[in-house]
């Protein structure tokens, strides 16, 4: 018999008030008298489903929505769990419909669902579990849920958070096997920073936030060099490369682990301007002696006074927390010259993780609860390659009572 | 134990766009069926309820027209002649020549492989899970390019697009659908660098022709910027076996070469073993260099290894690459003037478009206009979904889910009136 | 054309000098004075005040006002008015932070001070006004210095957020220009190309002609490597914790030799050179792809019985009701499949 399985589902009864479509299901001979068809009706209250329509309906059910997390400009974000497991949790991010960008589903919401689902299965890459549409044609990414927040919080909180040399091992060791496993699929992330690296329940960093990933590029091709935010991103960027490698997710996870360390951005520059002169003092200038072919790059300008390349003893005044084996590492990722910085196979084989102290057991990591959730959500919600600063200073001041100022 | 092939396994490629010639034969005939159900209740739904305009738009191009005045004139007899439905293989038919119609419009655009191959692919896995009835083609070729480009990275402006095909299409109103169609899977993986990396190996083998890798590469090139395009390749072959098919249409004695040069380890004995595999084996310094001793972990069992580079798999690796070869072999790229030509489109297209006027589905074949209501839809739903959440705040599946495609029918029926639907500040904007 | 709701009542607010209502008279403003926070409509106040400082009209009330002062309440309860504004003047004076305190419990002390003091300046009588009022002041000219480091430090956090935003906002807005200009620029190659092809096809050149040079490189470098094997074997990667996702390739070998014309038309490139581009990774890619999947066998793989398919489900081939469906039937709950 032609009568699809797919029509009638037990869930049709649950629809209360349901108006009944006058439409008969089933068989297409149209030759049943119309009683026949009304009684019909109440089994099988809608039309036929096609199969993309019909898996569209299976994904989404497969889920139940609850609270709301967080509200955003970009997204929503719900928490929702399983429907076969209620412990099996997930946060589900309904992208919405921007008004800057009209040439229909946003680069990021794509750029998201390609990099996020292909680099799917490592420990250290937030899971997307799957997309479906809603109704009104609406986005949503089912992702992992993780409520305990990101690195950015637990490095600014420091008055009640203490981590030390073993714990920075360890969330070392995550991020650089996060970034690894993304080169090794040859994709970059060319986002990172420590907003973007969220916690696990169990204390596993996920690597999040593929809005501005990319597939490496074929020679020839040109890649934009406005990517990565400005305080991680490497000199090459900033002198307008449009032709580059995963060295430049390299510099970042160095700046990442600089933080870590002094618990403050190291290199915050408020212009690129300002950002490359930071990387002039506090590295060394670049310059054709020690990256060539530095000054052709089309960008490529320095402060007059030139600078050294940084030696050994410089970085371990400032990092020496992590030790002579930290130090060599760290100073390893922040060589001017992509091309002899170090890669993300090569910092998986260096010295420092079997050096001591051994990394932390991830469970036994710091971790920060009060506020975490709602950090999180904002995390998720917000645009990709943008940060909301919840904890800014001013927002707990004067500005609440200030009723005067345009909002 | 990983591998190259383990890795490609994990693909949305292979899991969920992969499929055995029966199960993709079974699928089309699913989907066709499907269609025609759903045809053919809207058509008797429109023909009971007479007050009800048959689409939502003024234009009546939409319906279904067996009779060939307008909509269906139900005073006539009790059911309307229902239109003569296309078959599966029809559907196909106009598969291909509109996939080859896509094809041209990549040339036109002059986009890059990877563009114009994803596009394809976006294409016919769409028209798989849907319809042609369903769906109007045409349309999605344009929408295939768009959506096509971003994944690639590429973004567009759809004003662009339209400027290049010189049309007011509305490119965003499939966009969608096509992405859904998809499964929202936008990684396609291709064929291009993988010959690229073929020829690689084959210089360095040193004692071959540089004239002859050119050539080869080139004529294999300009087979996969068709022939797995326009067949079902993507769906039965990965695109290492498409590639090495290609390369052997271009030079079979190249991808001999290389399979040779792959599938070499023969193991120690001829039992099932479990010791662990030995260094190389003298047979491969024949070039003078001791090449592919496999990965470097040592802890592989003979069998284990004999499973990814051995002589018994080289010989079904040959098979599947030879039946992949027959594949490519039914639309070389001279083919493309068949689905160019007057004469075919005359004898053979043109029947069955005309057919598909007839048949098509009146609620979807209007893009625009369909996700103009779905939004709609959406945005009131969204209302009641708040707040009935908010009271019994669980099982969303019933508000949530339902079925997507009630715009029509609904609006009609609030229209007729009287059925606790009805929206006391009338009709949306 | 209806006027809309008043469920507050406020249009009934009359001015105790010419007793007009909004009612009656739609137009009507009404403005206060901080001084004693007691209203009038807008005439009013401008007909009694503009010549200079008067008594306030409203009944008991002996306050000299002046027409300056007068201005119109954001709430329509002037008591929250009045609130809000000595609320103000407090946040100013008393403007730590937290993060100012050692513990959490100092930040509450100091907090349930500065609500007490509030509080007696709402509701206290006229003694107890006079008494937080100078409190106040006694405060604020204690604390000068803290005072104005944290206004700027309020300031400061803002900007920063301000700019981080307007950053994010530059960066993407360039990108898209980016890639405007690099349509453009694309268009403009692709055209000059054609030329140049034409021009080429002109003047009678050919590709292969024009390669002799390239292959000559290539054919040399062909022959260099018969005999020296160079075989760099990748190196292992270290047990972190034995990262269980490496993939070990074992079709092929990467080497130094490896070579291609797109690689090499760009191999001497200053932008890929300087930029750090990668050729080996190009290479190695390339190399993956070629042999990656080369010996899965999809027909038996999809087949019930088959092989080692991953989470494809076993879709035998007349059950496909739905992909779907197949998947859901294994009910792993892991595997969400959205593939």
């Amino acid at each position: 018999m032609a009568n699809s399985p797919l029509v009638a589902r037990p869930t049709d009864a649950l629809q209360p008030s349901k108006p009944l479509p006058s439409s008969s299901g089933g068989t297409p001979s149209g030759g049943l008298p119309r009683s026949a068809r009304g009684q019909r009706i109440a089994a099988e209250a809608r039309p036929t489903m096609d199969l993309m329509e019909q898996m569209n309906e299976d994904e989404k059910n497969k889920y139940i929505k609850g609270k709301k997390l967080g509200e955003g400009t970009y997204a929503n974000v719900y928490l929702g769990h399983s429907c076969l497991d209620a412990s099996v949790k997930v946060a589900i991010k309904k992208i919405k419909v921007q008004k800057e960008y009209q040439d229909g589903i946003a680069p990021d919401a794509i750029r998201e669902m390609k990099y996020l689902q292909k680099l799917r299965g490592h420990a250290n890459i937030i899971i997307l579990h799957s997309v479906f549409s809603s109704k009104d044609q609406n986005l949503n990414l089912v992702l992992e849920y993780l409520p305990l927040g990101d690195l950015e919080m637990l490095i600014r909180d420091v008055d009640h958070v203490r981590y030390g040399a073993a714990d920075i091992k360890a969330w070392m060791g995550m991020l650089t096997r996060a970034v690894w496993w993304c080169h090794d699929n040859y994709v970059l992330h060319r986002d990172i920073k420590p907003n973007n690296l969220l916690i696990a329940a169990d204390g596993e960093v996920k690597l999040a936030d593929f809005g501005l990933a990319r597939s490496f590029a074929d020679p020839g091709v040109r890649m934009t060099a406005n990517v990565i935010t400005r305080w991680y991103r490497p000199p090459e960027l900033l002198f307008g490369a449009r032709h580059y490698s995963g060295a430049v997710d390299i510099w970042s996870v160095g700046l990442v682990f600089a933080e870590l360390i002094i618990r403050a951005p190291y290199l915050p520059g408020n212009s690129e301007v300002e950002q490359i002169a930071l990387i002039c003092r506090e590295i060394g200038t670049p310059t054709e002696e020690n990256w060539p072919g530095v000054t052709q790059l089309k960008e490529y300008t320095v402060p007059s006074d030139v600078t050294p390349v940084a030696g050994k003893d410089k970085y371990m005044g400032r990092f020496g927390a992590v030790g002579s084996d930290g130090v060599d590492l760290l100073a390893k990722t922040l060589i001017l010259d992509p091309r002899r910085r170090i890669t993300a196979r090569e910092m998986l084989e260096h010295r420092w993780w079997k050096a001591d102290p051994k990394p932390t057991p991830k469970y036994d990591l710091p971790k920060k609860t009060a506020g975490a959730e709602e950090k999180a959500a904002a995390d998720l919600k917000r645009r990709n390659g943008m940060a909301e600063d919840d904890d800014v200073r001013g927002s707990k001041v004067a500005r609440k009572l200030d009723f005067g100022a345009a909002r | 134990m990983a591998s190259e092939d383990a890795r490609y396994r994990e693909t949305s490629q292979f899991e969920a766009w992969s499929f055995s010639p029966s199960q993709l034969a079974a699928m089309r005939e699913k989907t066709n069926s499907l269609a025609r159900q759903r045809i053919t209740e809207r058509i008797l739904s429109s023909a009971s309820n007479p007050l009800a305009p048959a689409s939502n738009n003024t234009s009546h191009a939409n319906t279904p027209d067996p009779s060939g005045n307008g909509t269906p004139n139900p005073n006539e007899n009790g059911a309307p002649t229902l239109p003569d439905f296309l078959k599966p293989e029809e559907e196909a038919l106009l598969i291909s020549f509109y996939t080859s119609e896509l094809l041209r419009a990549a040339d036109h655009l002059g986009v890059p492989d990877e563009v114009r191959a994803t596009a394809t692919v976006f294409f016919r896995r769409f028209f798989l899970t849907n319809s042609i009835m369903t769906y109007p083609p045409q349309e999605m070729i344009l929408v295939a390019l768009f959506v096509g480009s971003k994944a690639e990275g590429r973004f567009p402006r759809v004003v662009e697009f339209q400027q290049r095909f010189n049309t007011k299409q509305d490119i965003l109103a499939g966009e969608f659908l096509l992405a859904q169609g998809n499964r929202f899977n936008f990684e396609v993986r291709h064929p291009f660098r993988a010959l690229m990396g073929a020829m690689m190996e084959l210089r360095s083998y040193g004692d071959i022709d540089e004239q002859r890798i050119q050539a080869a590469e080139k004529r294999a090139h300009e087979i996969l910027l068709s022939s797995p395009l326009m067949t079902d390749a993507y769906f039965h072959y990965t695109p290492s076996q498409i590639m090495f098919a290609a390369l052997s249409l271009a030079d079979r004695g190249l991808a001999e070469r290389l399979i040779q040069e792959t599938f070499h380890f023969v193991p120690p004995t001829t039992n099932s073993d479990s010791t662990p595999a030995a260094t190389p084996l003298p047979g491969s310094d024949s070039l003078g260099t001791a090449r592919k001793e496999g990965g470097g972990k040592g802890t592989m069992t003979n069998d284990e290894r004999a499973a990814i580079i051995g002589t018994g798999i080289r010989d079904k690796v040959m098979g599947t690459i030879e039946a992949c070869r027959n594949m490519l072999s039914s639309e070389l790229p001279e083919r493309k003037s068949h689905w160019t030509s007057e004469s075919i489109f005359k004898s053979q297209i043109r029947p069955v478009r005309k057919k598909l006027l007839k048949c098509r589905d009146p609620d979807r074949w209007n893009l625009s206009e369909l996700q103009r209501q779905r939004r709609e839809q959406g945005l009131r739903r969204e209302d009641s979904e708040e707040r009935a959440a908010a009271s019994n705040g669980n099982k969303d599946a019933a508000i949530f889910g339902g079925d997507l495609p009630a715009g029509a029918p609904e609006k009609k029926r609030r229209k007729v009136g009287g059925n606790g639907l009805e929206d006391p500040f009338g009709d949306p904007l | 054309m209806s006027r809309p709701l008043d469920p507050l009542g406020f249009e009934d607010e009359m001015c105790p000098v010419c007793k007009s209502r909004k009612y009656l008279n739609p137009d009507i403003v009404f403005v206060f004075n901080p001084e004693c926070y007691h209203s009038m409509c807008l005439n009013c106040a401008n007909r009694l005040f503009n010549d200079g400082p008067n008594q306030c009209p409203h009944a008991g009330c002996n306050k000299t006002l002046r027409r300056k002062g007068f201005r119109s309440a954001f709430f329509g309860d002037l008591a929250v008015e009045r609130e809000v504004d000595i609320r103000r003047r407090v946040a100013a004076v008393f403007n730590q932070v937290e993060d100012d305190f050692e513990t959490l419990q100092d930040y509450n002390n100091y907090l349930q001070m500065v609500e007490d003091l509030t509080f007696e300046l709402v509701n206290g009588t006229d003694e107890k006004r006079r008494q937080a009022e100078a409190q106040l002041q006694a405060w604020e000219a204690e604390h000068k210095a803290d005072i104005e480091r944290n206004k700027k430090a309020g300031r400061e956090a803002d900007e920063m957020s301000r700019k981080r935003l307007a950053a994010e906002r530059d960066a993407a807005r360039q990108r898209r220009i980016e890639a405007m200009k690099e349509a453009e620029e694309e268009k403009r190659e692709r055209v000059k190309n054609r030329e140049m092809e034409l021009d080429n096809l002109a003047k009678g050149i050919t590709p292969a002609t024009t390669e002799p040079s390239t292959k000559v490189q290539l054919k040399r470098r062909g022959g260099n490597r018969a005999g020296a094997a160079t075989n760099e074997p990748l190196a292992q990667v270290s047990n972190l914790g034995a990262d269980a996702s490496e993939v070990e390739r074992f079709r092929y070998r990467m080497h130094a030799g490896l070579s291609h014309p797109l690689m090499e038309k760009y191999r001497l490139d200053r932008q890929h050179v300087a930029g750090g581009y990668s050729f080996d990774d190009f290479a190695a890619r390339a190399l993956y792809e070629a042999f990656a999947g080369l010996g899965v066998f999809v027909e038996d793989e999809k087949e019930p019985g088959g092989g080692a398919s991953v989470g494809g489900g076993g879709l035998s081939a007349g059950e496909v009701t739905t992909m779907a469906a197949g998947i859901a039937a294994t009910g792993d709950v892991d595997k969400m499949d959205l593939d």
